[in-house]
């Protein structure tokens, strides 16, 4: 009756003149998950992260959801907003080391993520088709960071996936969100993604090739007039693209592209380069590399090593 | 318009009341023996198809779809689909499909598995502390896990109990008789030391009186090595080893090389039903395997 433990640590190092603070070996994150049915009504989800930096633990995602309710299920608590395609994706889980620029610029570097309840509809078609919905903190979400304790945000989702074959999949999802900004004004969101991805059904690690894009907009009136002036307007997008070539080895880029004006334009671009060794399903070793262009600033490098290892309870894996 | 409504639920209410059970399986295995017994009065689709690994199956959400619209989800259980099975449980929001409900049945229940670890961690590989799930090569386990089957569509469909109990009874005869014709045709090589590459045919060794004296894989779920084929290279030829038996969805390169530098046969085997054209019931699958077998022995 104990719930599933895991524990999953990540060991960085990291080199070159992109790398603004922070540079060589590290802790990076230390993350523990307890999941269990609470009772037949409910199941719960509890994230504990414990920052490598500066040591301080805190609820990385803290939820619980229905498992009586037919059609629907509702989640309540702190958790990661089903906004896009790689805001869901925890530190450990992402396929390359860093997370994309758009969702570090865009969403936070720290994910869009806050307190609030949602509803996950699985809309009755042939295929398919994720309606989520919800109502959650714009206070304590730093995309929105509204002074009001009581101010809302709106999250929606609609999500749809397509087995074009046994093997391939296509899936297209679009996201809104708006709330009310630390200007008192309506900030809003708006994001695309498109992923295509082929596993071959035959055996065990054969040939997989993952396609993502991402485009994210963001529009937040009124924080140019703030006592620290903010960026009002931003998009961008990025394109990852990731195969197993071997049953140990994982190749793949990505290519990233974010603008964002406040008193002037700044816009980034970064092209990454991944190999990663995946011995097990419980431990990775990668190593990316890759160049960051900045507005008016040099091209600069970055290399960085990760060793990411799970121990616990056996992981259920996202699709 | 009304008339039309009314006329629509109708017909959606009488054609629900009387249509098929739907079954999901997580294995080929299971949508074959399911099928055997539910006969007309079932829809059975299996999510891993027989060529794939059941360990490492991807969550698709087509497949949460599936479940979302079954009345009853059939598992091999111990473990074999923890990495994706939880996912598509809770992502298809039935709550008569939980486990505890009528709706989930885990077959490993009605059997005695082997390889059962008390003192279990990861430094012994991808392995399944409450035992080997892959207990559908033993066709006499099957003629447990078919009671079970049984047993549970007749609670979710009264209705047809009499059919499912017929075509139990017809099975079971069915692969009672081949288990005496598989028996009499590898009865002679009891005692044949054999190297695997997964611990997928240990309850079919057994059954039969072979003898498993090595893997491919240096532990299981773990690649095999060029150090680890070397040291099977002596074992196979110090335990005078007659076959290697590998999964026909494994690279077969790590048999063929050990193969080379020793006495030993590599046979490919379809490791589920579904695993290759032949494969197609459960029935043509172990079939498949013994005269595979048997050719390789003679």
């Amino acid at each position: 009756m104990n719930p599933a433990i895991s524990m999953n640590g990540l060991f960085l190092g990291n080199w070159g003149p992109a790398i603004a603070e922070g540079k060589g070996l590290k802790l990076q994150e230390l993350e523990g998950q307890f999941t269990a049915a609470v009772d037949p009504y409910f199941f719960a989800n509890f994230i504990l992260s414990i920052e490598g930096a500066d040591g301080s633990m805190s609820p990385e995602e803290a939820w619980v959801s229905t498992l009586g309710l037919p059609v629907v299920s509702l989640k309540v608590g702190k958790f990661l907003q089903n906004f896009g395609k790689n805001n869901l994706v925890h530190t450990h889980a992402q396929p390359l080391i860093d997370r994309p620029l758009v969702n570090q610029l865009i969403l936070g570097e720290e994910a869009f993520n806050t307190s609030g309840i949602q509803a996950d509809i699985l809309v009755p078609l042939p295929w398919y088709v994720n309606l989520s919905v919800a109502g959650v903190s714009a206070k304590t979400a730093d995309l929105f960071s509204a002074p009001k304790d009581e101010a809302l945000a709106n999250v929606t989702r609609l999500e749809n996936l397509w087995d074009l074959t046994d093997a391939t999949t296509l899936g297209f999802g679009i996201s809104y969100a708006f709330g009310n900004n630390l200007a008192s004004k309506l900030s809003q969101f708006l994001g695309a993604d498109l992923t295509i991805k082929y596993v071959s059904p035959k055996g065990r690690g054969n040939l997989a090739v993952i396609w993502t894009n991402e485009y994210i907009q963001g529009w937040r009136p009124g924080l140019l007039t703030l006592a620290v002036p903010d960026w009002e307007n931003g998009h961008g997008l990025y394109s990852t693209l990731m195969a197993r070539v071997h049953p140990n080895f994982w190749l793949g880029g990505r290519f990233d592209e974010v603008s964002r004006t406040s008193s002037g334009t700044d816009k980034r671009t970064a092209e990454n380069i991944v190999v990663a060794y995946v011995p097990t399903e419980f431990s990775t070793v990668r190593l990316q590399s890759g160049l960051t262009q900045a507005t008016g600033e040099e091209t600069k490098w970055q290399a960085l090593l990760q060793l990411n290892v799970t121990i616990g309870s056996h992981p259920a894996h996202a699709y | 318009m009304l008339i039309k409504i009314l006329s629509t639920l109708i017909f959606i209410t009488v054609s629900s009341a009387f249509a098929n059970l739907r079954v999901v399986t997580t294995t080929e295995d299971l949508r074959s023996v399911t099928q055997a017994i539910g006969g007309e009065f079932v829809d059975v689709s299996s999510i891993a198809k027989g060529t794939q690994d059941p360990h490492f199956v991807e969550a698709k959400p087509s497949y949460l779809v599936a479940v979302s619209r079954a009345d009853l989800l059939i598992s091999i259980g111990l473990e074999l689909e923890s990495g994706w099975l939880p996912l598509l449980i809770r992502g298809a929001r039935q709550p008569k499909l939980m486990p505890g409900e009528p709706g989930c049945l885990s077959v490993s229940e009605a059997i005695t598995p082997i390889d059962v670890r008390s003192q279990a961690d990861r430094s012994q590989g991808d392995v399944h502390p409450l035992g080997n799930p892959h207990f559908m090569a033993d066709p006499e386990r099957v003629l447990l896990v078919a009671d079970l089957i049984s047993k549970r569509l007749s609670q979710l469909d009264p209705s047809h109990s009499k059919e499912f109990a017929e075509n139990l009874l017809k099975f079971k005869n069915q692969l009672q008789d081949k288990i005496t014709i598989w028996k009499k045709k590898l009865g002679p090589c009891r005692g044949t030391k054999v190297i695997g590459y997964h611990m997928t045919f240990n309850y079919l060794f057994k059954f039969f009186g072979f003898e498993a004296v090595g893997f491919l894989e240096p532990k299981p779920g773990i690649q095999p090595t060029a150090q680890h084929i070397l040291s099977l290279v002596e074992t196979a030829k110090s335990q005078k080893v007659k076959l290697i038996v590998v999964e026909s969805f494994f690279d077969p390169k790590p048999g063929q090389t050990l193969a080379e530098k020793t006495q030993a046969k590599l046979v490919l085997i379809p490791a589920y039903v579904g695993g290759d054209e032949q494969s197609k019931t459960y029935f043509d699958w172990m079939d498949n395997l013994v005269t595979e077998l048997e050719k390789n022995l003679k």
